[in-house]
């Protein structure tokens, strides 16, 4: 076993294998980074709706008769 | 199939007679969080600021994120819609509406969610998702709305869980 073979295969090997994992922790992030929303731009993605899913908690019914929807609206 | 629609088993929906390859349907199952605006833990982030105003309040808090009605452009009225498609829920429910591509903000509440939550108080939730839009920043908009309104509706008293 020559000195160039011993260094292949302590540093060289080792080294290698360092790099490859590097590698593969930090390029696919890079690529696969989401697009921020800048105000403006046109809005592609598809519409999203949550809500919660526990039951709510008991209210009169009879309160909810009257009324009308209320809220407000804004721009940007 | 229109959003919203729901395939039966009946055999009666249009959905289910005509498979033809290469017509593009909604995915089934779950999917990727690639082509959506928030990843896996900003969705939870939202979920639990959604929950959390929920408990507080009691009332049902709803979110929604896209395109309002984009052919005719009447964003209150859309809103209205998917308020009372809550269904039983819907007169105790508060719902906020973003729309990036318009740049609108609406928020709704139910008939009794009125009364917890007026007009005025709304309009401080609309500013500040508005600040937080204009710089871009849509889940800062969306959980600071939640917050101001489950703010502005007030806490439930703790025996009310009981």
């Amino acid at each position: 076993m020559t000195v160039l073979q011993t260094l292949a295969v302590f540093v060289g090997a080792p080294l290698v294998i360092y790099l490859v994992i590097a590698a593969s922790t930090l390029l696919p992030g890079r690529k696969r980074r989401r697009p921020q929303y800048r105000p403006g731009e046109p809005w592609t993605l598809p519409a999203q709706w949550w809500a919660g899913d526990q039951p709510l908690a008991a209210v009169d019914r009879s309160l909810m008769i009257s009324g009308s929807e209320g809220g407000a609206r804004g721009n940007w | 199939m229109a959003t919203g629609e729901v395939a039966t088993r009946s055999g009666s929906s249009p959905a289910l007679q005509d498979r033809q390859p290469g017509v593009r349907r909604p995915p089934v199952g779950p999917q990727g969080f690639a082509d959506l605006p928030f990843d896996a833990q900003q969705l939870d982030l939202l979920d639990g600021v959604i929950a959390e105003a929920e408990q507080t309040t009691g009332l049902r808090f709803s979110v929604y994120l896209g395109e309002m009605d984009a052919g005719a452009g009447d964003t209150r009225a859309f809103a209205v819609d998917l308020l009372r498609g809550l269904g039983h829920d819907a007169p105790a429910a508060v719902l906020l509406a973003v729309s990036p591509g318009q740049r609108a903000v609406e928020i709704v509440t139910g008939a009794l969610a009125a009364r917890r939550i007026s007009d005025r108080a709304a309009r401080l939730a609309v500013i500040s998702v508005v600040s937080s839009a204009k710089d871009g920043d849509l889940l800062g908009a969306l959980t600071n709305g939640v917050r101001t309104l489950a703010d502005q509706a007030g806490a439930l008293p703790q025996r009310s869980s009981w």
